[in-house]
């Protein structure tokens, strides 16, 4: 990892954090290569904030074989912020996208995005870029109201909007899928070209990934936590005073 | 394994930035235009990313 002299502890923790693991899962699917690895960019800023943008080696995206041919690439990104105070970065936004090689238009996206642009899209969602004429059909019949005016608006000037424009929400700020889910995808449904262990990588690299949004759900409702680990048999001999449920977090799309 | 970390200020986000839309040969309007039709290849694609991601380091 090539690094500067005075390096912020942070940084060099952060850039572990996120792409060695993306790297280690991606290497435990795919043959390692001089393309299987991410790059960690980070501008630490005066107010303490470290922000960072990770993404795959090779910017058009990670190949992906099958039969040995090249037939997809896969897009991640994440940008992450690090507070001073806070003892895990968060993500900001992250982008999975799948091409096939040789076009512009990817087949399906998944996108978190902490703080949506734009009202009523999920912060987690997937767009699909298929087209089919009943759905081409029914968005020219939605309700001039929330994203529907959004879809008229674009229509009315002289736009094709279609299923890839419409934001399928999965999981929300906790529950969302990760880069494994995307991968397994590939992998099951796709056949692309992978180890013999793959499958059990991506296993574990989801495990992880759901302990760690475990923890974030858990601080977002804690009390939702005692409650269901005293049925399992917990006993808690002190309960602080905390703020209680953070609705942004549990309720969003 | 192929790990590259960069560290930039807002003067090397700066230079990136000028690089990147050299290399593009358009602003990052044009390119956005073209990406919303998917006429932005992906090449193209992949520099207007690297932009965003910029965007995002700068703090913008």
């Amino acid at each position: 990892m090539a690094e500067s002299r005075q390096l912020d502890p942070r940084v060099r923790q952060l850039a572990e954090k996120f792409a060695f693991d993306l790297t280690s899962t991606v290497e435990a699917v795919l043959a390692p290569s001089a393309q299987t690895g991410f790059v960690t960019r980070a501008s630490p800023k005066p107010d303490g904030r470290i922000l960072a943008g990770v993404s795959t080696f090779v910017a058009t995206g990670l190949p992906l074989h099958v039969n040995g041919k090249e037939t997809f690439r896969l897009v991640a990104t994440y940008e992450i912020s690090a507070s001073p105070v806070s003892s895990f970065p968060a993500v900001m936004e992250s982008t999975f996208k799948v091409y096939l090689v040789t076009r512009n238009k990817p087949l399906f996206a998944l996108d978190y995005v902490r703080n949506p642009h734009h009202a009523g899209v999920p912060s987690a969602h997937y767009n699909i870029y298929a087209d089919r004429r009943d759905m081409l059909r029914a968005l020219a019949r939605v309700g001039n109201k929330r994203r529907g005016k959004n879809h008229l608006r674009r229509q009315g000037r002289g736009k094709i909007v279609s299923l890839g424009d419409v934001h399928l929400p999965v999981g929300g700020h906790r529950f969302r899928p990760c880069l494994e889910d995307v991968l397994e995808v590939l992998v099951v449904e796709f056949g692309i070209d992978c180890s013999d262990g793959a499958l059990a990588a991506l296993a574990l690299g989801r495990r992880e990934w759901r302990r760690a949004q475990l923890r974030a759900a858990v601080s977002d409702d804690p009390y939702t936590a005692q409650a269901e680990l005293e049925h399992l048999g917990f006993e808690f001999s002190k309960v602080p005073v905390l703020p209680g449920e953070r609705h942004g977090r549990t309720s969003a799309l | 394994m192929s790990l590259v970390l960069e560290v930039l200020d807002s003067a090397g986000i700066e230079r990136r930035r000028g690089e990147l839309l050299s290399r593009a040969g358009m602003s990052a309007n044009r390119m956005r235009e073209l990406a919303e039709k998917f006429k932005l290849d992906q090449e193209g694609q992949a520099i207007l990313r690297q932009l965003d991601e910029l965007d995002f380091l700068s703090g913008e």
